[in-house]
């Protein structure tokens, strides 16, 4: 089977850094100090109450929560660079002039940030295997998490490698990045809250309030979609549907990995276009504002 | 092997390539000459696929290079004039990485690696980090990288720019071989003097335009209408200029550091004829030279615009 040669290239390259080491290290210690923090709390409770069923499933949304938190910061630093850092290192002009496709370029460097994204999800199931002990989670419910944060990484990383491509310099492509990478997670989920609770504040008895389109661009709502469908109408989950259909947002995941998914692949090819040297490239081109005579300014409305 | 039509190239208001034309046999180890900014980079570039041109036709062994792209990049290898390398990679894993690309794989890629290591001298590197070599090294392992799909048609920017003077005498060399191989090569280099040694032809590009080009020596004679003659003599240099302002075909005559420079128009026949005419007239010569025409005269001489007139 033939490999995609940057793909093979970026992953020997990633593997003999030391960079990739301590990313692991990092990452599974602080899963790990979360794991136990988490774990600890309900632990405590349990001599004085009892185990509390549902205390496994707080402990497998919070390992949920922190490795999503994670992985937005993880991913843009893995992918921003893709290829601004082929350019600055003069690296780029040379793979260009090879018969390589452009397509072939970015996919290669998007796979590569994926795998590594992959060996930090499976260096983590260790840990989420600690929800075991008491039961409520099984080993489709984690497997299905790591399936869609797969999906969010592969969005993440295009938007990460579609920047790096218009971007000339690593750093104004990582900070570019970040502030997107922020705007889909965070603040698409905030302006959806808002509205949903000023439709709820309009329509008080209406209990079919739909989740607005631009919700489903977030990974958080998919995400949020996801607990909710393995978990049911978890109490701690509930303070998002404020009135809204739970009906929807349980079979919403659906749709976010789609909408990831197609908006990985138009940023990929997008990409590809742009990086093609032979390509006149995407010019944004300011309209020309119509000069308005003098004598025309000078006369009465 | 290469032929150039008409290439236009603007950037913004600057024409980088004003109807640029060009013509390279095969087996042609051709010198690319001219200032900065005169279009040899650029020219390079839409050659080698990785920039369009806004006219103009580009033909690479009789493909059209500028609609059959991915043809073309098999028929060429590039070496542009600043390049990085991976870090992390070993000498024999960056060729292997090229040659993955163009589907060279197992025993096959790594006996071509040792050979191209070998044909530019850096077997003993096979197994060390590229980013340790130094430039003259990392220069030499690029053009081995650019052999790596045994291309017939190789673009060099600038091979030997920043080199010390060892390591350019092992670029020469190592490009001679490749001539002796029969590879076809376009050269771009400011170091005249080498590219005079090992190019079969030369092209003078100013402003975005082809001035001339054709051999080394065709060009010479072209550009050089006469030849200067340096002349040492004792006491008598005031005879020796009167009487040499007063000979048939002498131009110019200049004295200075106690030396006669002449511009002389006439054949080997009559240059002879001038030395005896100075020795009949008592002139006590210590020496009469032809002065040599470098490479560099001539790239003067032909970039120069009010001179260019009267040479071409």
């Amino acid at each position: 089977m033939k490999i995609n040669p940057v793909l093979k290239n970026e992953t020997k390259l990633a593997v003999r850094s030391i960079k990739f080491t301590l990313t692991i290290f990092f990452y599974v210690v602080l899963l790990s100090a979360g794991a136990l923090f988490i774990f600890n709390n309900n632990i405590k409770e349990a001599y004085f109450n009892g185990v509390n069923l549902e205390s496994i499933v707080f402990f497998y949304i919070g390992m949920a929560v922190i490795q999503a938190i994670l992985l937005m910061f993880i991913v843009p630093s893995l992918t921003s660079t893709a290829i601004c850092a082929e350019r600055e290192k003069q690296t780029l002009e040379v793979l260009l002039s090879t018969k390589m496709s452009t397509l072939s370029i970015i996919s290669g460097k998007l796979m590569a940030s994926i795998s590594r994204v992959i060996i930090l999800i499976i260096c983590t199931m260790p840990i989420y295997s600690i929800t075991f002990l008491i039961g409520g989670v099984n080993l489709v419910n984690i497997l299905e998490l790591s399936l869609f944060f797969i999906v969010t990484t592969i969005f993440v990383g295009s938007i990460g490698v579609f920047i790096s491509t218009f971007i000339k310099t690593s750093k104004v492509a990582t900070a570019v990045a970040y502030g997107v990478t922020l705007f889909i997670y965070v603040v698409i989920m905030i302006l959806s809250v808002i509205l949903i609770a000023y439709n709820a504040s309009q329509n008080p008895n209406n209990q079919d309030l739909a989740v607005p389109f631009f919700t489903y661009l977030s990974p958080t709502f998919g995400f949020v979609s996801l607990l909710v469908n393995q978990l049911g109408d978890v109490s701690i989950l509930r303070f998002y549907g404020m009135g809204a259909n739970m009906a929807k947002i349980e079979n919403g995941y659906i749709i976010s990995i789609v909408i990831q998914l197609i908006s990985s692949v138009i940023l990929v090819l997008v990409a590809a276009y742009k990086l093609n040297p032979l390509n006149r490239g995407i010019k944004f081109r300011r309209r020309n504002k119509k000069k308005i005579k003098p004598e025309l300014k000078k006369m009465p409305v | 092997m290469l032929l150039i039509k008409d290439l236009e190239k603007s950037y913004g208001k600057f024409k980088a390539l004003n109807k640029m034309n060009l013509d390279i046999k095969k087996g042609e180890i051709f010198g690319f000459i001219g200032p900065n900014g005169a279009g040899k980079s650029t020219t390079m570039k839409i050659v080698s696929g990785l920039l369009s041109p806004d006219g103009g036709e580009v033909y690479v062994d009789g493909i059209d290079a500028i609609k059959n792209n991915k043809k073309l990049k098999e028929k060429i290898g590039y070496m542009p004039d600043f390049f990085g390398v991976y870090d992390n990679l070993k000498a024999h894993e960056y060729l292997e990485f090229y040659g993955s690309i163009y589907g060279i794989a197992g025993k096959e890629i790594k006996d071509l690696s040792m050979d191209l290591l070998e044909l530019v001298n850096l077997e003993s590197k096979y197994d060390a980090y590229v980013d340790g070599l130094s430039r003259g090294m990392k220069q030499r392992l690029c053009l081995a990288r650019c052999l790596i799909h045994n291309p017939q048609l190789l673009i060099l920017d600038e091979p030997a720019s920043g080199m010390d003077p060892r390591a350019r005498i092992e670029m020469k060399n190592i490009l001679k071989n490749l001539r002796d191989m029969g590879k076809t090569i376009l050269v771009s280099s400011h170091i005249l003097s080498e590219l005079g040694e090992i190019c079969t032809n030369i092209g003078i590009v100013e402003s975005g335009q082809m001035m001339c080009q054709g051999t080394v020596e065709d060009i010479m004679n072209t550009a050089t209408g006469s030849e200067n003659i340096i002349i040492t003599v004792i006491n008598k240099e005031e005879n020796a200029i009167k009487l040499l302002r007063e000979m048939p075909k002498v131009g110019k005559v200049k004295f200075e550091n106690k030396t006669i420079t002449i511009a002389f128009n006439g054949n080997e026949e009559e240059c002879a004829s001038l030395l005896k005419t100075m020795i009949i007239n008592d002139i006590p010569i210590v020496s009469f030279n032809k002065e040599v025409s470098s490479l560099e005269d001539l790239f003067i001489k032909i970039t120069d615009k009010n001179e260019l007139k009267e040479a071409l």
